[in-house]
């Protein structure tokens, strides 16, 4: 599991917007644009608003009805497809420009 | 106008129902096995169809004489304005595109101001007519970009908005377009203001 004292946050290089239920994120360094369903744009809200990760599974398990370690197992799944298509990064990583 | 070049339908689909909700908390919308969390997709852009490039006729050369100088000069300069937006769209990403900083610089003197109603529907009127002339994909950023530049050179600021919009079939429809302290700039060719609105601003690029 992804160390749960560790923050990330949104690249500097993607924008999004509410569409809906659903997110949609454009990262303009590689041209793609994405959409996060219901779960992931609140998984995306909580990372905005600089949550730990630890502080944004406690909030998902409190929101959503799923076992711990079903959940964490898909927190930290979902965390790293966002990673690998360069949506966040790690929050002590410098910002790239 | 296209934001980008894309063809084809969103790559990976959502699949499941939703679990039935036991609380008044939010409620998945997808099962937690399912794989559509994150989709890529796929937009569709604005973008104008032209016949293949056949030269330019004499008929078109006579029009061109029959300008006034003005005009003349600013279909001239949208020329280079709209092969430069071309190649930035083939070469460099998006943020480069969006944030050229050669559009501004280029500015003899960046007034406060923007443009006034006048020379933006000139710049608008020569890059469109210099987009229907030149070879190569003809979209709303493609256009925003080069009338921007265009612009630019003049002193003048606008910025580019973005925005999507989504059909009822859920597909993802993506524009760009013109924006300045005096006016908004749809391309000539798009529909009405509620058409024009009916997108979401994700940003404005200065």
């Amino acid at each position: 599991m992804i160390d749960s004292a560790r923050r990330i946050r949104p690249n500097e290089d993607v924008v999004s917007r509410r569409m809906g239920e659903d997110l949609v994120l454009v990262q303009l360094e590689t041209n793609q644009i994405f959409e996060l369903n219901r779960t992931g744009a609140r998984l995306w809200e909580l990372i905005r608003e600089g949550k730990s990760l630890e502080e944004l599974r406690t909030i998902i398990r409190s929101e959503f009805r799923v076992e711990a370690e079903r959940l964490d197992r898909e927190i930290d799944r979902l965390l790293q497809e966002l990673k690998d298509q360069h949506l966040v990064v790690d929050d002590d990583e410098e910002p790239t420009r | 106008m296209n934001l980008l070049a894309s063809s084809g339908s969103t790559v990976a689909n959502v699949s499941g129902d939703d679990p039935p909700c036991r609380s008044n908390r939010p409620s998945l919308r997808v099962g937690f096995e399912s794989t559509g969390y994150l989709r890529p997709r796929a937009v569709r852009i604005v973008y104008w169809n032209h016949p293949i490039w056949s030269g330019v006729s004499v008929a078109m050369l006579g029009r061109f004489l029959q300008l006034c100088r003005d005009d003349k000069l600013t279909l001239l300069r949208a020329a280079p304005a709209v092969i430069r937006a071309r190649q930035m769209m083939q070469t460099v990403s998006l943020k480069s595109c969006l944030q050229d900083r050669r559009d501004r610089d280029d500015g003899i003197a960046s007034r406060l101001e923007g443009p006034n109603p006048q020379e933006l529907r000139r710049a608008e009127w020569a890059v469109a007519a210099m987009s229907r002339i030149l070879p190569g994909k003809d979209t709303c950023l493609v256009r925003s970009l080069a009338t921007r530049g265009l612009l630019a050179r003049r002193g003048f600021s606008t910025e580019i908005m973005v925005g999507f919009a989504k059909t009822d079939e859920g597909d993802l429809d993506g524009h760009a377009w013109l924006h300045s302290p005096t006016a908004q700039v749809p391309s000539s060719d798009d529909t009405d203001d509620t058409e024009f609105s009916k997108y979401t601003k994700i940003r404005e690029f200065r």
